[in-house]
């Protein structure tokens, strides 16, 4: 087998580390991020109003 | 043709892969499927997983501004995977660095590129493979197929660059299992970096039971999640679920 690079070997390593971490935070229910995010000083009103207006303005974006 | 119609109407295609901005009616397809699938919510999820990762609202809400941009660059197919993963992924992603040091480089690269019209009074296309079915491109970008000796050293520097930065990561990985006395680890390292990626391999190699590299793997991505954490002056706490 031909050696692994240093940057491959890491980003393995990278990805193996954050494959839990992801499917757990993934899992989580929108009521419960917005409980938890609320607790830790969020505006969450605003947050999700971010949101909306971002789709809003990809919908309605006319090229000037 | 037409049968691709619903087909690519479900699917958000990336500026990074269209190789252009995205024009009003792909936005209009990528703003109804976003909304679709209850985007304001799943970001609510990824920013949740981003403060998890800062421990810091405004850190957390950058990162996810950069999450938020990745997923117009790269796009998003809902058959793969649900868009509230993808935008955690991403959140993953920009936070190890792995986004933020390829975007520096692509700048480094467009900055060498915006400086050549400028100072040469050069008209050069960015150097993008031309993809099998856009052999126009070609045309395009005339220089993939003869690089310019200026291109070549500054991808060579910034492969140069990213083994350098690989290699102190993995040394600082290795100094961690050293200190905690995880020589199964150890050995997984230096083997890996060998070539020897087989666990019974590895196992029959060092005279050690497969399960002991079985069990190092847990320990193994708990020791890279401090590190990444202590790169970003976080202190990790371990998942509380």
């Amino acid at each position: 087998m031909p050696p692994r690079t240093p940057e491959a070997l890491w980003q393995r390593l990278v990805d193996e580390a954050g494959e839990d971490l992801i499917e757990q935070a993934a899992a989580v229910s929108v009521a419960q991020a917005e409980k938890d995010l609320a607790a830790a000083g969020f505006d969450v009103a605003a947050e999700r109003a971010r949101a909306v207006a971002r789709i809003a303005a990809l919908e309605s974006s006319r090229r000037r | 043709m037409l049968l691709l119609l619903p087909l690519l109407m479900a699917v958000a295609m990336g500026t990074d892969t269209l190789g252009r901005p995205l024009t009003d009616d792909e936005k209009k397809r990528f703003g109804a499927l976003l909304r679709e699938h209850d985007y304001p919510g799943a970001r609510l999820v990824a920013l949740r997983f981003a403060y998890k990762l800062t421990r810091s609202r405004v850190r957390a809400q950058d990162l996810m501004g950069r999450a938020d941009l990745r997923l117009v660059r790269s796009g998003w197919d809902p058959r793969e995977v649900p868009l509230v993963k993808r935008l955690c992924r991403l959140v993953w992603s920009e936070w190890t660095n792995v986004g933020s040091e390829s975007e520096t480089a692509r700048k480094a690269e467009e900055g060498f590129v915006r400086e050549l019209e400028i100072t040469e009074g050069l008209k050069v296309a960015p150097p993008m493979r031309p993809r099998a079915a856009d052999e126009s491109k070609k045309a395009q970008a005339p220089e993939w197929a003869v690089p310019s000796h200026e291109h070549q050293v500054t991808v060579l520097e910034t492969a140069h660059e990213s083994r350098t930065k690989a290699s102190a990561k993995l040394e600082k990985l290795r100094a961690a299992f050293e200190k905690a006395g995880d020589e199964v680890n150890i050995l997984w390292l230096k083997l890996e970096l060998e070539g020897v990626t087989d666990l019974n391999q590895m196992a029959e190699a060092s005279g050690r039971a497969v399960t002991e590299f079985h069990a190092a793997a847990k320990r193994r991505k708990r020791a890279v999640q401090r590190l990444l954490a202590s790169e970003q002056g976080v202190e990790w706490v371990e998942e509380e679920s």
